[in-house]
């Protein structure tokens, strides 16, 4: 049986801070594990308590190598843009990708080709489409 | 000669740093002292919000709390109990004043985030990361109280067969002051280390390390 499916668009992919490895994350009982991915709920179609049980079932893969595996927490902080939340200012400034931030990543990848695989149950988020690259 | 000018040297600097100070202060509305006790029968739905009003009566900054079910899509709460500071008269970058951390990559890097691990048995009593925690900036100081807490267990849906510690019940206890000699932007950082994890690399073991109280 075929549980999950492929996405794929193109993605911000963004450095994160890998001093959060090991703390509890955006996800109630979810410690940031390296390897894995934080992203803005928002643009996955479904709200951070749906998401949740598929945390663990999400991977990814980056144009030009690296990628994730797993979901374990939600960009948040600073703001670029003062008086809107940072996901939203992510969004207007990187339209038509799918944000995501590597704690683990040693550089800022900017914004890559990306191919996601992800349980049926959950939609394709913003940035990409069902499919795998032509 | 040279004393005489390191005496007008000193006397200088110290007008600059208090005409710093004074500025930095001024330049954040006086607020009003209030505060407030609230029992949650029903953690999971428990939900505040507080304004605090400068002293001319106008609102100056909005307290908001909720347990991580609640769904906003300005800020994500992720905390058993969690509490967002704004300004209601400035546009500032940061998702909650309440942080400590210069440049915040997620919303829950502040001490304004209450976990139910943070707070069982010895780990209660810990200065700053436990039940009770004091936030100073912005010309004021606000005190977070958390008492009469009844704990339960919950499953991590994202984690089969593994549960954590939660918050069934609880009190929350606030209080706002005045205080001139808070001036930073955002919450200053306390001297104390949050207690960490014991196992930080195992998924489903919340226990932590309360044993020592440590300094920066």
């Amino acid at each position: 049986m075929c549980s999950a499916k492929t996405c794929t668009g193109f993605g911000r992919v963004l450095q994160g801070n890998n001093g959060t490895i090991g703390e509890p994350d955006g996800f109630p009982g979810v410690k940031v594990q390296a390897g894995t991915a934080a992203i803005a709920p928002e643009q996955w179609g479904m709200s951070k308590s749906e998401l949740s049980p598929y945390l663990n079932q999400i991977s990814g893969r980056i144009e030009g190598g690296g990628g994730f595996q797993g979901i374990s927490d939600v960009i948040g902080g600073k703001s670029p843009i003062p008086g809107m939340n940072v996901r939203d200012a992510l969004q207007v400034m990187y339209p038509n990708t799918t944000l995501i931030e590597l704690p683990s990543a040693a550089v800022d990848l900017g914004t890559r080709g990306i191919t996601l695989s992800v349980p049926y149950q959950v939609p394709c988020p913003a940035g990409t489409r069902p499919g795998v690259w032509p | 000669m040279i004393l005489g000018r390191l005496g007008l040297s000193l006397v200088c600097a110290i007008s600059v740093t208090i005409l710093v100070r004074g500025v930095a202060t001024a330049s954040w509305p006086e607020v009003a002292p209030f505060s407030a006790n609230i029992y949650f029968g029903d953690a999971d739905s428990a939900s505040a919000t507080f304004t605090i009003f400068d002293l001319r009566g106008g609102p100056a900054y909005l307290l908001e709390c909720h347990a991580w079910t609640y769904q906003d899509p300005e800020f994500d709460y992720s905390g058993d109990w969690e509490c967002r500071l704004r300004s209601t008269q400035e546009k500032h970058a940061y998702s909650t004043l309440l942080t400590d951390v210069p440049h915040p990559t997620r919303d829950w890097q502040s001490r304004a985030r209450f976990l139910a691990d943070q707070l069982v048995e010895k780990c209660a009593e810990y200065p700053e990361y436990a039940r009770l925690r004091h936030f100073r900036l912005r010309g004021m100081k606000l005190t977070f109280l958390l008492e009469d807490i009844q704990f339960r267990t919950q499953a991590v849906p994202s984690l089969p067969g593994i549960e954590r510690p939660a918050f069934k019940a609880f009190r929350f206890k606030l209080e706002v002051e005045r205080d001139p000699s808070a001036t930073s932007e955002i919450a200053e950082s306390v001297p104390f280390v949050e207690p960490p994890y014991l196992h930080p690399e195992s998924r489903g073991d919340y226990g932590r390390d309360c044993d020592h109280v440590k300094k920066r």
